[in-house]
């Protein structure tokens, strides 16, 4: 929700109507990769309650903001 | 459990000059879970992103991936509510009529480019009575002149229902398919994948591998056998976003799951409505409406490279 109210703040179109996309990574070798390849290799080890969204998450922020 | 999190915003300009906006969620499932058993546990956390979706007020959302085939023998309207939200049903869409709209469009140009003529060809539908699959079969059956149509899947009683909707097909295993096949469109999910011994298949022969996950161009590597991945759009629009360059995309920027772009369609065009939802709803007429849309806005079936 954070990462939501940060957006907006960017976003003028906080009312408009909008589409939303529900996606998955396809596989926990898939989110282990993804983890290490975004620098986050404290991740890559976990299993299928997988955190990888959490450095996901961050790498979007940082590549949205650059 | 990881909760759902919407972790990008996508601004997207149709052909048009039409310019929408969107939000990824991701719903931290794995397909694994499905392998191991945690079917509750997967539903759990797509419904969890349903709805983590309309609570952000989104007004119509994809499902991609797993998240539609788990619903496909789930009936979601036995969860109405998610803690505090009540599910709107129909600010969802399987994305399965655009899906299988762009894997018709894909057997029809691709087969072209291959030089091979559909009045002659024989085409497998490994997976015929899922969603996808029958409503193939059914755009095969209306709007081409294909010579014969191989009938693939597991329980047989819906294959059988199938054949008799399309007054034509015959049913055959997926061993005694493969080799009559001039075409295989594969629409069938499973978390493990499948093995296919591809000096079985005929040559040449082109494989669309509409299922997921996408496996079937590293595993199959034939002579004159071509894969093409199914269900996959192209497109030159301006799509603001960063989540496709790590979903296992060939070209991130031009590329899209046609189940994320009918969400795209629904919104150009505010049609606010579960457009593809359940099994075997999807008819030719639905698919030509969505097909029309697509078209207009600037999508456009994935192909095979050209020759060198």
């Amino acid at each position: 929700m954070l990462l939501v109210r940060e957006r907006h703040l960017d976003s003028p179109q906080i009312d408009i109507a909008m589409f939303g996309l529900i996606g998955h990574l396809t596989s926990l070798e898939h989110a282990q990769f993804v983890a290490r390849d975004l620098g986050y290799p404290e991740y890559a080890d976990e299993g299928l309650d997988f955190g990888a969204w959490h450095p996901l998450r961050s790498w979007i922020l940082l590549q949205s903001k650059a | 459990m990881a909760p759902p999190q919407i972790v990008d915003s996508i601004t997207v300009k149709s052909m048009t000059g039409q310019v929408i906006h969107g939000k990824y969620v991701e719903s931290c499932f794995l397909p694994e879970m499905l392998a191991t058993q945690r079917v509750k546990s997967a539903t759990r956390k797509i419904i969890n992103a349903m709805a983590h979706a309309q609570k952000n007020a989104i007004d119509i959302t994809a499902l991609g991936g797993f998240s539609s085939i788990i619903f496909e023998n789930f009936n979601l309207e036995r969860i109405t509510r998610v803690r505090d939200i009540e599910l709107n049903i129909r600010r969802f869409t399987t994305g399965n009529t655009h899906t299988a709209y762009i894997i018709c469009r894909q057997i029809e140009q691709a087969s072209a480019q291959m030089g091979l003529d559909l009045s002659k060809a024989t085409i497998a539908v490994c997976g015929a009575t899922g969603d996808i699959g029958s409503a193939v079969c059914r755009w095969l059956d209306a709007r081409t002149d294909v010579d014969e149509l191989l009938l693939v899947a597991r329980n047989q009683a819906r294959l059988q229902e199938l054949q008799a909707e399309l007054g034509r097909g015959k049913i055959l295993d997926l061993e005694e398919a493969l080799p009559l096949a001039d075409i295989v469109v594969w629409v069938a999910s499973m978390p493990k994948g499948v093995e296919i011994d591809p000096t079985v298949l005929k040559a040449p022969c082109l494989m669309i591998d509409g299922g997921y996950p996408k496996n079937l161009s590293t595993k199959i590597q034939a002579p004159n056998v071509c894969v093409l991945n199914g269900g996959i759009v192209e497109h030159s629009l301006d799509i603001d976003w960063h989540i496709m360059n790590i979903v296992n995309m060939d070209t991130p920027s031009r590329q899209l799951f046609a189940c994320f772009a009918e969400a795209m369609l629904l919104e150009f065009e505010q049609w606010h409505t579960n457009f593809s939802w359940g099994r075997n709803q999807i008819t030719v007429d639905k698919m030509e409406q969505i097909g029309r849309a697509s078209v207009k806005h600037g999508f456009s079936p994935l192909l095979l490279p050209p020759l060198p």
